[in-house]
């Protein structure tokens, strides 16, 4: 119980100071101190929906959300967490379901973390050379041009329904299997391949996330019956309170320096999941209750 | 939580009708109980002591035998797959008690010989636990090792025969350590007098487990209405997050 608050605290700390979900870090957690993977996930996803929740009051009083978007991304998301959760029940009833979840978590979590670590290491040498180039303030991307097209007035686009759809769609499979919401990879690639306004396309996904993230767990909780509410509550419980310390620590810390932190934590979970998977395992053997159909 | 009543009584008839009883007549000579017939979950729940007593008259051996609600288990064996070990081969045991546990007041092998253990399943190498599919006992043995193994790990399987204690001539005690991650349901008690090799006489008793509270509240909603379960998960998530977000601003 108290390793559980101190757990909420921890990565609510860490996602107050960093601006991220945590729940790419609170289910390989979880998963470590011997919950079942299964219930992790489906239990994760419920935090998440709450943790949503409270960050989208804000963004929604700033005018950060983009209904209209968030709606279309939802229409994905609903499709993919209802396949997600399909695909999670079938690759439990097959023994595969810890396999996938933890092949999951080490390519996201390499990719990302690496990922972030390159970007922040080079903004840390970029700020100590005087600024060269700027960026354009509008650009084209290749999915911009696909049919049903659609005008998104807050987030200044005229773009096709297909790309936010399919965003959505992977977002929702990612939060059925995963027990995330996804917002590591939404906003990146919201910003990147979309090309949304950075503010508008992190309360648009926390905005999206919030259903993905209920979807999930109805679904976990009809098919799986794997959500436990009671240890969702009190990972919440600690990660207001450690959120709130997170963002006083973070307001007075340099941003490429805090990116480059979590970077690498990030890739130190991944990595010790990927040595998990290769390494003899002591007890070849495990057990688990039978699932039929 | 349905009671497994009608479960128990069939384990009773086949445990009964396979005992080689002695002199059927000598009745009465064994009696035998449990401290309590029920065990509550609450919320502080860490396990529970069970003390199994009773009396015998004469000079017999008194072996007792404790077992939880059987389930069906997968044990998956992972082997290395393109350098990562992969579940690859599973065995389907179904009936695996989820608890067994056996005291004896005196070690097994001087009150008989090992065919009548053998013979009631008593010790864990000789319970009854056989896979769904038709395979040898070569490819079994391990899975089924395993699958002890773990629960024996959880305290949920007692290799080591507990100790029956006499107080006295007649009367007599043990306890049995019950653990956290016990499952619920009903648990089923048999006392055996065994006298020159043979059992003389049974009895049998039960107890249940059951969470209680608010615990027990939860974990039949979840199973019972998963749709209701569900949505109050929701609910409750999205409430909670409200809640958190309205005291983040004021703080």
């Amino acid at each position: 119980m108290f390793l559980l608050l101190g757990m909420g605290a921890g990565v609510g700390f860490l996602s107050g100071m960093f601006g991220v979900g945590g729940g790419f870090l609170m289910t390989p957690l979880l998963i470590f101190i011997g919950v079942p993977p299964a219930v992790a996930v489906a239990s994760e996803a419920n935090q998440v929906a709450a943790a949503s929740v409270s960050g989208v009051i804000a963004h929604w009083r700033r005018g950060n959300v983009d209904f209209k978007m968030g709606f279309v991304m939802l229409l994905g998301g609903s499709a993919g967490s209802a396949i997600g959760v399909l695909l999670f029940r079938y690759l439990r009833e097959i023994g595969q379901v810890e396999l996938v979840i933890s092949i999951s978590y080490v390519i996201f979590l390499t990719v990302v973390g690496g990922l972030m670590t390159i970007e922040s290491v080079r903004a840390i040498i970029r700020n100590r050379r005087p600024l060269t180039a700027r960026r354009r303030l509008h650009r084209h991307y290749w999915a911009h041009g696909w049919p049903l097209r659609l005008r998104f007035q807050k987030s200044k686009l005229y773009i096709s329904a297909i790309p936010p759809f399919g965003l959505g769609l992977i977002v929702g499979i990612l939060a059925a299997i995963m027990g995330v919401g996804g917002g590591f990879f939404l906003i990146p690639a919201m910003i990147y391949l979309l090309g949304m306004p950075t503010a508008i396309a992190v309360g648009t996904s926390l905005f999206q996330i919030i259903f993905v993230t209920s979807i999930s767990t109805f679904l976990h909780a009809m098919t799986n019956q794997t959500v436990d509410v009671l240890l969702a509550l009190t990972l919440l419980a600690g990660a207001v309170i450690g959120a709130q310390l997170g963002t006083r620590v973070g307001a007075e810390l340099r941003g490429e320096q805090l990116r480059a932190l979590l970077g690498a934590l990030v890739v130190v979970v991944g990595a010790k999941l990927g040595v998990d998977l290769v390494v003899t395992p002591d007890e070849p053997f495990s057990i688990g209750p039978l699932i039929e159909h | 939580m349905k009671t497994q009543l009608p479960l128990l009584l069939a384990i009773v008839g086949i445990v009964l009708s396979d005992v080689p009883l002695k002199d059927a007549h000598a009745a009465d000579q064994l009696t035998g109980d449990v401290s309590s017939r029920l065990i509550a979950i609450t919320s502080n729940y860490t396990g529970a002591e069970l003390i199994l007593f009773g009396s015998r008259i004469g000079e017999g051996d008194v072996v007792a035998v404790v077992r939880g609600p059987t389930q069906s288990d997968v044990v998956r064996r992972k082997t290395r797959f393109a350098g990562i070990w992969v579940n690859t081969e599973a065995l389907i045991f179904d009936e695996v008690p989820g608890f067994y546990a056996v005291a004896a007041s005196r070690p097994l092998p001087e009150i008989a010989k090992q065919a009548l253990w053998s013979q009631l399943q008593i010790g864990a190498e000789y319970l009854k636990l056989d896979p769904r599919e038709d395979v040898t006992d070569v490819k079994v043995y391990p899975y089924r090792e395993a699958l002890i193994n773990n629960k024996e790990k959880g305290g949920l399987y007692l290799r080591q025969v507990g100790k029956i204690n006499f107080i006295g001539n007649t009367l007599f005690r043990t306890s049995v350590e019950l653990p956290a991650y016990a499952p619920v349901g009903g648990y089923f008690v048999m006392f055996y007098l065994i006298e020159g090799g043979e059992v003389v006489e049974t009895r049998n008793t039960f107890f249940f487990i059951n969470k209680t509270g608010l615990e027990r509240a939860v974990f039949d909603f979840a199973i019972n209405e998963p749709a209701a379960y569900g949505l109050l998960a929701v609910a409750i998530a999205v409430f909670a997050g409200w809640l958190a977000g309205v005291m983040f601003r004021r703080a």
